[in-house]
């Protein structure tokens, strides 16, 4: 199987079947990449093909400096933060979010979305990208910009984070389980009554 | 546990296992995790939150990103023309241009597909045959009148036509099959798969009982006695003259003659009916169709793993790929259900206590008018309730139709209007 830079330079010279195959190798996990990050399905397709679209368009100024896919997701980071702001800015877009009617939500599915959630922005984008984009820290670094010692340092925090978030410790459990099992007092005292 | 004095930094197990580090000191934290029970348990962690990290997972990407990046790439000229050419604008409108035309040829054409599919599925096979013979004039001209440059577009026509070439051999096959038949009743073709002929068994019964509580609570037991079951059940006692309850009864089909007799002695029969409908040919229908589509599907896949790299190609067999499965699964669920029908005979029961007299009121002309009322309120149900099953049943075949004629009608309107525009204007 020829390298993603390889099919990237092939197609510099012109070979569209190359960039045919780079899509095909990358048009679910960058899909996956929207939808993970926005609430609305549609603008995860639209964003997808602008991504891919960029890519096209920038492939003459493309240089094997870093991988293709650090260019790649770099590229859809900027997409993200650029429809993050204008979310911000037109409050109405978020009103036809699909988050939790989202067709396939798994009860865990649903767990580890809001514990995901939860974190914030800094470590949440190092911990998608490790873990749903599979990129190494290297490539984190590059597509982030920012150095390899904090990619490692927020990406094991992040993991922490997510550790307590989707596991609540076991005494807290015990302890809600005694609260329930406890009746409140005024229905104590309603049966002590005759 | 001392962290100060602690060799290895928690970070690196993980760097560890996120296989980030260099060989050699890979080992060494290796080898410590394997003597240290706290590093140990942070491995363990990181392991767990990964694992319920990967229950995230996201549906496939929708095959309309890839039609319109094939269109930006199909544009002529290096990938560096199309770039300098194109603005964002500019793109949108397009896509939205060829998506709108490609949504209004592709729904033409899958119309009539689906029409001639409609009437295939749910005629016999002689009839379906001369259905299909009918339309295949029309369907044919659907999808290839417009003979576009788009290549895009004449792919998928070529592989709906291919599809529907496959239905036609079929038939034809079918039609070989079914001749014998007719002709000869021992048949010259090699004995079906199927042992004997496959018949789903109906009944119907209406019954007249003194008390409806009593019958009810036999008819249970008679259900439990021969493993039947009601698979619905309505309990009517609104009126006061006569409570009534009609059911549809699913009796394994060795226990119907049996069931039948227990219920005639519930109370008096007033009607009674049995009908049988030989499936045996439906079956073998459906499962040679069935079996067909599996291997066109098989096929397909086949060529989707052996890809040449083009989008277009590889957009026009996943497009197939849909429609087929699409087809295994109606067709599977077809044969299912007529596998229930065949296993499990229907009864429709109707039980209805004798009119009775209303209390207070001793003339019997009083009685015969109440009677009436209650008769005739009783046709008015059963004639509303067979006008919705009329709909039910024939509704979607008038949509489909509606929806086929809608195009001819409206280009046909179209057309009369713009030649009497010119004739008014000459007048004036
Ligand atoms: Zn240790």
């Amino acid at each position: 199987m020829q390298r993603d830079e390889e099919l990237m330079m092939a197609f510099q010279k012109g070979s569209t079947e190359s960039f045919s195959e780079l899509f095909l190798r990358y048009r679910d996990p960058l899909f996956g990449f929207f939808r993970r990050r926005l609430s609305n399905r549609t603008r995860a397709e639209e964003l997808t093909q602008e991504c891919f679209l960029a890519v096209l368009q920038g492939a003459e100024r493309w240089e094997p400096r870093a991988t293709f896919r650090t260019y790649l997701y770099a590229i859809a980071l900027k997409l993200t933060a650029a429809e993050y702001r204008r979310s911000q800015r037109e409050p109405q877009h978020t009103s036809d979010a699909d988050e939790v009617g989202q067709s396939n939500a798994t009860e865990a599915d649903l767990g580890v979305r809001r514990a995901v959630a939860a974190l914030d922005t800094e470590h949440r984008e190092v911990v998608l990208l490790r873990e749903f984009e599979g990129l190494s820290y290297e490539e984190i670094a590059v597509a982030l910009r920012i150095p390899l010692n904090t990619v490692r340092s927020r990406l094991f925090r992040a993991r922490m984070s997510l550790k307590e978030l989707l596991d609540p410790q076991p005494q807290k459990l015990q302890r809600e389980k005694e609260i329930l099992s406890t009746p409140a007092p005024a229905i104590q005292q309603l049966r002590q009554e005759p | 546990m001392n962290r100060t004095t602690h060799e290895i930094e928690p970070e690196e197990v993980m760097a560890y296992l996120d296989g980030e580090l260099q060989a050699s000191r890979a080992s060494e934290v290796a080898a410590h995790i394997a003597a240290c029970a706290e590093c140990a348990s942070i491995e363990a962690d990181l392991h767990a939150v990964s694992s319920q990290l990967i229950q995230w997972q996201v549906e496939a990407a929708p095959l309309s990103i890839a039609k319109s990046i094939e269109q930006s790439m199909a544009q002529p000229g290096t990938a560096a023309r199309v770039a300098a050419r194109q603005r964002r604008g500019l793109i949108g409108a397009w896509h939205r241009l060829v998506a709108s035309q490609w949504a209004w040829k592709l729904g033409f054409a899958s119309i009539a597909l689906l029409l001639v599919g409609t009437i295939y599925i749910q005629h016999s096979p002689t009839r379906s045959m001369r259905a299909f013979q009918t339309f295949s004039g029309l369907r044919s001209a659907a999808p290839s009148a417009p003979p576009t440059a788009n290549t895009e577009m004449s792919a998928n026509v070529q592989a709906i036509q291919e599809l529907q070439a496959q239905k036609e051999q079929l038939s034809e096959s079918l039609e070989k099959d079914a001749a014998p038949d007719v002709a000869s009743p021992a048949g010259s073709r090699s004995p079906a798969p199927t042992p004997g002929p496959m018949i789903a068994r109906t009944a119907s019964m209406n019954l007249v009982i003194t008390t409806l509580d009593a019958a009810r609570a036999s008819l249970e037991k008679l259900l439990a006695r021969h493993h039947a079951f009601a698979s619905d059940m309505t309990l009517d006692q609104s009126n006061d003259a006569s409570a009534s309850l009609n059911a549809t009864l699913q009796v394994p089909s060795a226990e119907l003659d049996a069931t039948l007799s227990d219920l005639r002695a519930l109370g008096r029969v007033s009607t009674e009916s049995q009908g049988g409908e030989d499936v045996s040919d439906q079956h073998v229908d459906l499962a040679a169709r069935l079996h067909n589509a599996r291997e066109s599907e098989e096929r397909l896949l086949g060529i989707l793993r052996t890809r040449t790299g083009k989008v277009s190609d590889v957009l026009a067999v996943e497009e197939q790929i849909s429609q087929t499965r699409g087809e295994i699964e109606q067709m599977e669920a077809q044969l299912a259900n007529l596998d229930k029908r065949v296993s499990y005979a229907s009864i429709k029961l109707e039980m209805a206590e004798e009119y009775k007299a209303p209390t207070g009121a001793n003339s019997s002309v009083a009685l015969r008018l109440r009677n009436a009322v209650v008769s005739g309120y009783r046709d008015a149900v059963d004639s509303l309730l067979a006008l919705a099953v009329f709909l039910l049943s024939t509704g979607p075949m008038l949509l489909l139709w509606a929806g086929l004629l809608f195009f001819p009608a409206r280009a046909i309107w179209k057309r009369r209007g713009s030649l009497r525009a010119p004739f008014s204007k000459n007048a004036a």
